[in-house]
């Protein structure tokens, strides 16, 4: 145990506990839980809830949303596979493409088809 | 006749569980001071962590085997039980918490004399390890022995923190003489 020249250091520890004998909680209120007596004030289903609601408004801003509604109409709507079947049909469409010939392709492409429709 | 003398001569299983809360109550002083010790000074905290260690004990998922003194057991597991609080970062969560409690006027509030509240901010000036060793041997009155078997330290490392606390001690508390 402390030597006599601890005294000094007992003092101070002495004096503590005789302070901290005040402050003590009883033995009854701890065996009954402090924080689950006092769970009716707690923060946690505020937080709960506030997160929630943060997390489902992150959610919505970030989900992309169509600016335009798009609607297909039947014979509208044009595939690359038809440009091929319209091909068919050209007279020229049997020709060997030359070098440098910018007027060879038959067809409008079909970008510039959906441009005058 | 003492938990210590119960366990030596009986054996554990023979603690009924009116003989564990008689001491509990008996200790429970010491094990708050310990508790607040292990919390770093939060007391809201250190009531929460005895709470959960009294329940450790009384359900027997901490069970006192008498290899020591039954009070030296108990810090054991209190310590313990605050790791884990610390470590299940119920202490960080619980701080926020406490800021929301201390709203309400529930908390009472003691007019402490200015010379504790220095010593006890001397004492803060310790490092951690020499906080816990002087509080086990100057405040609880366990030998250096006992104190090394809370902290799970050697008694030879245990008997350093002790010296250079007390050495650290006094040359805090000379500075803090007018």
């Amino acid at each position: 145990m402390s030597e006599e020249a601890d005294r000094d250091i007992e003092r101070v520890f002495h004096d503590v506990r005789e302070a901290d004998r005040r402050r003590a909680p009883s033995f009854t209120r701890v065996m009954a839980g402090r924080s689950m007596v006092r769970r009716p004030h707690s923060l946690w289903p505020a937080l709960a809830t506030s997160v929630v609601v943060v997390a489902a408004v992150m959610v919505l801003r970030v989900m992309p949303r169509p600016s335009v509604p798009f609607e297909i109409r039947a014979g509208e709507m044009r595939v690359p596979t038809d440009y091929l079947l319209e091909l068919v049909t050209v007279p020229r469409a049997g020709e060997i493409p030359r070098v440098g010939a910018v007027d060879w392709f038959p067809l409008e492409s079909s970008t510039s088809n959906r441009r005058e429709q | 006749m003492t938990m210590r003398a119960t366990a030596e001569g009986r054996g554990s299983a023979s603690l009924t569980d009116p003989d564990l809360r008689a001491e509990l109550a008996r200790l429970h002083f010491e094990s708050h001071a310990w508790a607040v010790r292990c919390c770093r000074g939060h007391a809201i905290e250190a009531e929460d962590v005895l709470h959960r260690a009294y329940v450790k004990v009384l359900d027997g998922k901490a069970r006192f085997l008498g290899r020591s003194s039954f009070k030296t057991w108990l810090f054991g597991v209190i310590r313990q039980t605050a790791r884990e609080h610390v470590r299940q970062g119920w202490l960080r969560l619980t701080r926020l918490e406490r800021w929301w409690r201390e709203r309400e006027p529930n908390e009472p509030s003691y007019g402490e004399d200015a010379r504790i509240v220095r010593l006890r901010l001397v004492l803060q000036r310790l490092s951690r390890r020499q906080q816990e060793v002087l509080h086990l041997v100057f405040y609880q009155n366990l030998t250096i022995q006992e104190a090394a078997d809370v902290l799970g330290m050697p008694v030879g490392t245990a008997r350093t923190h002790y010296e250079r606390g007390k050495s650290r001690l006094r040359d805090l508390l000379g500075e803090e003489a007018p």
